[in-house]
């Protein structure tokens, strides 16, 4: 893909405050079991990125999905946590941007960074096992009441505001806005994760936690794209991960030597990163042209080309942090400055429903699968 | 796989000791990365940690295919501490090569009253390589070691079993105490994973060591060093196996849509799948622990030649593919295996035995060197 001078000029300011803000504070990431810095999550509102694809007369940057991954790709490079972070707020503000009730209350203080905003989806029971759900909402005066469990929720420590996936008495789907402060709601999470440290996942619980009639979203709203955009951007994570590790072991070929020999001259090892390149390459390359296929609005092809990504990446990911973790050998398993990526990725595959989930998914949009 | 009788009680003990005194502390362990005190005598007294130390030296006597049942039950349960038990199974090995330090040693390991660990590597290079420095310097009847060990399995060992070089390049190791003026030692802080492993540094600053505590060896014998290829390998297995018992657990238990996880056909395969390859790196680990045995029990160097193939080929291909396997039960766990350090811990583990004993590179080198393919 060739980038615009904008886009590179976006890629920039992204490039920069990666490298400039986020990676001296890297510890504040990785080794934080509760909510990244509050002042960098602010950051991501005051460079612009949350609103980036928000339209301008909502106080947004009006772009499109190909500046959003780019985005989400410099972050990641440094830290995936924070490109998991945006991932939570940027594509879901498009259609919420569109509600006025929306616009007026909540909108200016998620794009200024200032609120941080996540969804709620993942019943104990299961994520897509929406039969098995309990009824979460009843009806009382003038709104709902919300009782119930939501588990792996991306930013529960840090969030400010929270849409929550729940059944209404008539089993019908709602998103119910709950404030981070609303009283009987807990989401208090330190859970240990593997990996994503710094995003303050974790469960979520609501007990009569009073939602006004005003604030709930029909489940329409956004419903067009569904998690194609979401799919994308969890593999552009996987991406920056799988480079943000590359470099790191670039720079090690450099420095190291193994008998007086250069490593970077040992054709076992420059071969081997050389292999790692290539992949990251190919991902690469599919991920972009997904975001062609978003700028030209050809959604059959974007959407085909997501869920081949969110399939795809996951594992490749994989395979390139711990190809090049081994050869950092025993420091790198012990420092988690370069082990971070690869169990960082490891979420991608599993993130907003796994690898297996997608490839159903896929079956029916290429037309393998017939619509029972 | 078919045991003795005796074998077959050696793994009753194994497991009950995994699940009765790790299972209850293993959340701590992870918690801490701490291994409580009393662990390692509790191995002892029901002989894990002489296991393969000759009856003369209070032992047991016992060979590869005993020490890979044990390591393979403890590693169900807590993989750090299975390392932990390796490090005193391996070095009791390589310090039979040498009968007088044996003789003093050995029956303390053997009573628990001493826990030994192998310090091998440098920070920036390993054994053979150029890079690495001499440690041994002479001094009267004394050695001087001075040089940092890194990736040191159990920094709390008793006794340190220290492998080095002297300025002419012999190979020598060293039973260093802990406690000796010079050493240092201190646990990587924040590891992926293997917790309770106790793995990090140890310094050594100008460490006076009588020469009765130092003995040559043949370098071959710590590079290529087959028995830990299976201990490595053998100790993958059991991790993964405690990994795939979660993962069964889970989708048996699990409905979607009111109906169990495991009607549906891609799971009950996949499933499968990941159990086929279990059985075939088990199979192969065991059948490296047999050659081992045989070699021991006849010296016969066509054997030997067979055992060094397996044992490199296993060490091999064994990590990478459970890691695989690893990694498919993570999926099918869901964001539980993510959220849940009980789940994601195997696969944190697992990327150590890929690591831990060389990389899968390292030993395809030692293969091919093995069927004739030198680099020279």
């Amino acid at each position: 893909m060739r980038f615009t001078e904008e886009q590179e000029q976006l890629r920039e300011v992204a490039r920069d405050f990666a490298e400039n803000e986020m990676r001296p504070r890297i510890r504040e990431f990785v080794e934080n079991e509760g909510f990244m810095p509050r002042d960098l999550y602010k950051r991501l509102g005051e460079l612009g990125f949350c609103g980036i694809m928000v339209p301008e007369e909502y106080g947004g940057a009006g772009k499109g999905m190909t500046e959003l991954i780019i985005i989400t790709e410099e972050l990641s490079k440094v830290a995936p946590t924070m490109g998991l972070a945006l991932m939570c707020v940027a594509p879901s503000m498009v259609p919420m941007s569109e509600l006025p009730a929306f616009r007026e209350n909540f909108l200016p203080g998620i794009l200024s960074g200032d609120v941080v905003f996540d969804g709620a989806v993942t019943d104990p029971s299961g994520h897509t096992n929406i039969p098995e759900w309990p009824i979460m909402a009843t009806t009382v005066e003038g709104g709902y009441l919300l009782n119930g469990t939501k588990q792996f929720v991306t930013c529960a420590a840090g969030v400010n505001l929270q849409e929550v996936y729940a059944l209404d008495e008539n089993r019908d789907m709602k998103r119910f806005l709950v404030q981070g402060d609303a009283e009987g709601f807990n989401h208090n999470a330190h859970e240990i994760k593997f990996g994503m440290k710094g995003s303050g996942g974790g469960t979520c619980t609501y007990q009569d936690v009073f939602v006004p009639k005003d604030w709930t979203i029909p489940t329409e709203v956004g419903g067009g794209v569904g998690y194609n955009w979401i799919w994308l951007q969890c593999a552009t994570i996987g991406l920056g991960a799988m480079e943000g590790l590359f470099e790191k072991t670039a720079d090690l070929l450099k420095s190291r030597t193994v008998n007086g020999v250069p490593l970077s001259q040992v054709q076992a090892v420059y071969e081997s990163l050389a292999l790692q390149y290539a992949k990251l390459q190919t991902c690469r390359s599919l991920v972009y042209d997904a975001c062609e296929a978003y700028a030209v609005d050809d959604l059959d092809d974007a959407f085909m080309k997501s869920q081949v990504a969110k399939i795809v990446l996951p594992g490749v990911a994989l395979e390139v942090t711990k190809e090049c973790l081994k050869l950092f050998g025993g420091r790198g398993y012990a420092d988690v400055e370069t082990y971070h990526y690869l169990a960082d990725a490891v979420s991608t595959a599993i993130m907003d429903l796994t690898t297996e989930y997608v490839e159903e998914e896929l079956a029916s949009t290429i037309g393998l699968r017939k619509a029972e | 796989m078919i045991l003795t009788d005796e074998q077959q009680l050696l793994r009753e003990a194994a497991h009950e000791f995994a699940e009765q005194e790790l299972r209850s502390r293993d959340a701590d362990i992870m918690e801490t990365g701490k291994l409580p005190g009393e662990l390692f005598s509790r191995a002892a007294e029901i002989g894990l940690t002489g296991l393969c130390i000759p009856e003369e030296f209070g032992g047991t006597g016992m060979g590869a295919v005993e020490s890979a049942i044990v390591l393979e039950e403890v590693a169900k349960v807590t993989p750090g501490f299975a390392q932990v038990l390796q490090q005193s199974l391996v070095s009791s090995l390589l310090l039979l090569k040498t009968p007088e330090l044996a003789a003093e040693l050995l029956p303390r390991v053997a009573d628990g009253s001493l826990q030994m660990a192998l310090a091998i590597e440098e920070p920036t290079a390993m054994p053979g390589q150029r890079e690495y420095r001499p440690l041994f310097s002479h001094d009267g009847d004394d050695y001087v070691l001075d040089g940092e060990r890194a990736n040191v399995v159990n920094v709390d060992a008793d006794l340190l079993v220290v492998y080095g070089i002297d300025a002419q390049g012999a190979s020598l190791i060293a039973a260093v105490d802990a406690g000796a003026a010079g050493v240092s030692a201190r646990a990587d802080a924040n590891p992926l994973g293997l917790a309770g492993n106790r793995g990090g540094t140890v310094t050594l600053r100008q460490v006076r060591v009588p020469a009765t505590r130092v003995a040559a060896v043949d370098a071959k014998d710590v590079l290529n060093d087959y028995a830990a290829c299976l201990a490595t390998a053998i100790q993958a297995v059991g991790c993964t196996e405690g990994f795939f018992a979660k993962t069964m657990e889970f989708c048996t238990n699990r409905t979607h849509a009111g109906e169990k996880l495991t009607e549906q056909t891609a799971v009950r395969t996949r499933i499968a799948d990941l159990q086929s390859k279990i059985v075939l790196c088990r199979t192969m680990a065991f059948s490296c622990a047999r050659l081992q045995d045989e070699y021991a029990a006849t010296d016969d160097p066509a054997i030997f030649e067979e055992w060094a193939l397996v044992a490199e080929s296993t060490k091999a291909c064994v990590g990478e593919l459970l890691f695989d396997v690893q990694y498919e039960c993570m999926k099918l766990n869901g964001g539980m295996s993510y959220h849940e350090p009980i789940y994601w811990r195997f696969m944190a583990d697992g990327v150590g035995y890929c690591i831990d004993g060389g990389t899968r590179e390292h030993h395809l080198a030692a293969i091919a060197e093995l069927i004739g393919l030198s680099s020279e």
